[in-house]
């Protein structure tokens, strides 16, 4: 409990730090953020209005408070371009994120979860070499070159796959479902190699110690052996990762959603870069490192259900 | 140099060092290299595929594509040095300081912020101080710089804490040595394994970053030749020019295997679990 306990009041401190770093995104603009929003043209009237929308005219102390106060409310602000609440905006674009994530990571599993272990219990042979060198060259694959090639080979040549054309799940599960598998190979292709490398280090050096050599001395074979000792042992690490890589998936897509023009969270964000709709970017950039820091936080948390010696403060 | 050869000798480090050699050589030598002129435009010779003339072949307007490939490798060694320049000259020193003198301002004020800077994610970090800044090769490296910073604060610190306590720190203290010249004269040295490994893989991540916001139109800016610039544009061709998007990104992918390898054959030599 009091493990728990502690990781929320850690998580506290960020999270005002987080809303501070936000909070100075529009204050960072060179020279006044209402100008630059608007341009040279714009009529004083216009400008006037802009500066008491976002409350450039108080003191930034007060503009601070101000804001926080909002966004405790649920209140990120309204778009300069569309006219709607931020909050909108992002609720409308998180659910295709939060599909496109939860599909990477399945497709990463899938792949780094036999390719790891077999890494690991095949050690220095070519199973291991082959499985290492790949997911190197995994993680140097640029997202966005292999988005392009799985669209060339999928779509354009044999036309297998949509290359765009998202629908909602709730909508067209079938068309849905055909529109995510692109995104999901070309981003979780990458995600599996680094979950793999992780993964192996992780095994081999839970694989040697006194408990594992007991269990096989004990007549455990080999595959329980791995699968029931070494790999609830070796999870802490690979846990973190994937927390990680969840934490950047929900906000980090921007380009798989880019290319593959999948109405996202991350879409959203360039959109509002290329719009200079600055009070969206700032509620979208608030809310992905909000999404981070709860994932963190469930990932510590999870730490002590996959490790009671944490909860019981004598683990790492 | 018996540490040198022994490094070479992991096969990794010698594959990654010989690309990034190859990579540096082509960037010094692109306008030998390079038979035509990256921005000139033949509209006579517009999506040609590779050909003997044009080897890579032309783009949408009849630039050659091995030529702007050959330039594009100035664009992604800057990024490389530039983007790590930038986080270590803010990473080292912070680092350095709060490990060494610890206390409310390491605990309380510089790693929570390092924990809250953190917290977003790495490229919307990027994208949003791009957005603030404005788009151009310059911000985009002070925004990638500004986003790999952290990382440097956290190992730089993590090897000062171990450091601090060595017989020799307190050795060089009791005789009365100076703080500075302890930490840059004892301490820094010790702790430049970890961070050279960090430095060659944040090379990595650094020009996938620099192609990533090029990509996206907020790095470098056309005509210059940069390999994500030319992906964007070469997207919009995948279906008539297929061939146009192969060689950047294959560009950028060899040069990002080459850093990884490299820091791989690093982190096996320099670490004493895993160096034989």
């Amino acid at each position: 409990m009091m493990f728990i306990v502690k990781r929320l009041l850690l998580t506290i401190p960020i999270l005002i730090l987080v809303s501070i770093m936000t909070f100075s995104l529009i204050h960072m603009i060179p020279g006044d953020p209402a100008r630059v929003i608007l341009g040279q043209e714009a009529t004083p009237e216009a400008y006037q209005a802009l500066r008491t929308e976002l409350g450039l005219d108080k003191p930034i102390v007060e503009q601070y408070f101000s804001w926080m106060g909002k966004v405790l409310s649920g209140d990120l602000g309204m778009s300069i371009t569309d006219h709607v609440p931020v909050i909108d905006l992002i609720s409308q674009r998180l659910p295709a994120t939060i599909e496109l994530t939860i599909g990477t990571f399945v497709f990463a599993l899938v792949i780094a979860l036999p390719a790891g272990i077999l890494a690991a219990v095949r050690r220095n042979t070519w199973v291991d070499y082959t499985s290492s060198f790949a997911a190197l060259g995994g993680m140097s694959i640029p997202n966005f070159w292999l988005a392009m090639m799985v669209i060339i080979y999928f779509t354009v040549e044999n036309n297998w796959l949509p290359s765009s054309g998202y629908v909602p799940f709730s909508e067209d599960p079938k068309a849905n479902l055909m529109a995510m598998i692109l995104p999901c190979l070309a981003t979780g292709l990458r995600e599996s190699a680094v979950l793999m490398r992780m993964l192996r280090s992780s095994l081999l050096e839970v694989i040697n110690m006194d408990f594992v050599r007991t269990a096989k001395a004990k007549g455990l074979n080999e595959v329980k052996t791995v699968l029931g000792h070494v790999l609830r042992n070796a999870m802490i690490p690979v846990v973190t990762t994937s927390g990680l890589m969840i934490a950047g998936l929900l906000g980090g897509l921007v380009i798989t959603e880019s290319i593959f023009s999948i109405p996202g969270f991350g879409r959203l964000i360039v959109e509002s870069v290329f719009k200079r709709d600055y009070v969206t970017v700032q509620g979208a950039i608030l809310v992905s490192a909000l999404l981070v820091v709860v994932v963190n936080l469930l990932v510590d948390l999870l730490y002590a259900v996959i490790d009671p010696r944490i909860k019981a403060g004598k683990g790492a | 140099m018996k540490s040198v050869l022994k490094f070479f000798r992991t096969g990794l480090g010698l594959i990654g060092a010989i690309i990034i050699l190859a990579l540096v050589l082509t960037a010094a030598l692109a306008p030998v290299i390079a038979p035509y002129d990256p921005n000139a435009q033949n509209y006579e010779k517009i999506l040609q595929e590779p050909n003997a003339e044009h080897y890579f072949g032309t783009d949408d307007l009849g630039r050659d594509i091995f030529s702007r490939v050959v330039y594009g490798a100035q664009v992604s060694i800057k990024a490389a040095i530039i983007s790590v320049g930038i986080a270590m000259l803010i990473g080292i020193p912070i680092g350095l300081f709060t490990g060494y003198y610890r206390g409310f301002w390491d605990e309380w004020v510089v790693m929570r912020v390092i924990d809250a800077l953190q917290a977003f994610p790495f490229l919307i970090l990027a994208l949003a101080i791009s957005a603030v800044l404005g788009s151009g090769f310059g911000n985009a490296m002070l925004a990638i710089g500004i986003g790999f910073a952290p990382a440097f604060v956290r190992i730089t610190r993590g090897q000062v804490l171990t450091l601090r306590n060595m017989e020799y720190v307190h050795a060089a203290k009791s005789v009365g040595v100076k703080d500075m010249r302890i930490i840059f004269g004892h301490i820094l040295p010790n702790a430049m394994g970890p961070i050279i490994i960090q430095s060659t893989l944040a090379m990595a991540t650094g020009i996938l970053a620099e192609a990533s916001l090029s990509y996206l139109g907020l790095g470098v800016q056309p005509p210059t030749p940069s390999w994500g610039s030319m992906l964007n544009q070469a997207q919009t061709l995948m279906s008539v020019a297929p061939y146009a998007t192969y060689y950047p990104g294959l560009a950028i992918f060899v040069v990002v295997l080459g850093f990884n390898l490299l820091g791989d054959g690093l982190q096996q030599f320099l670490d004493p679990k895993t160096r034989k």
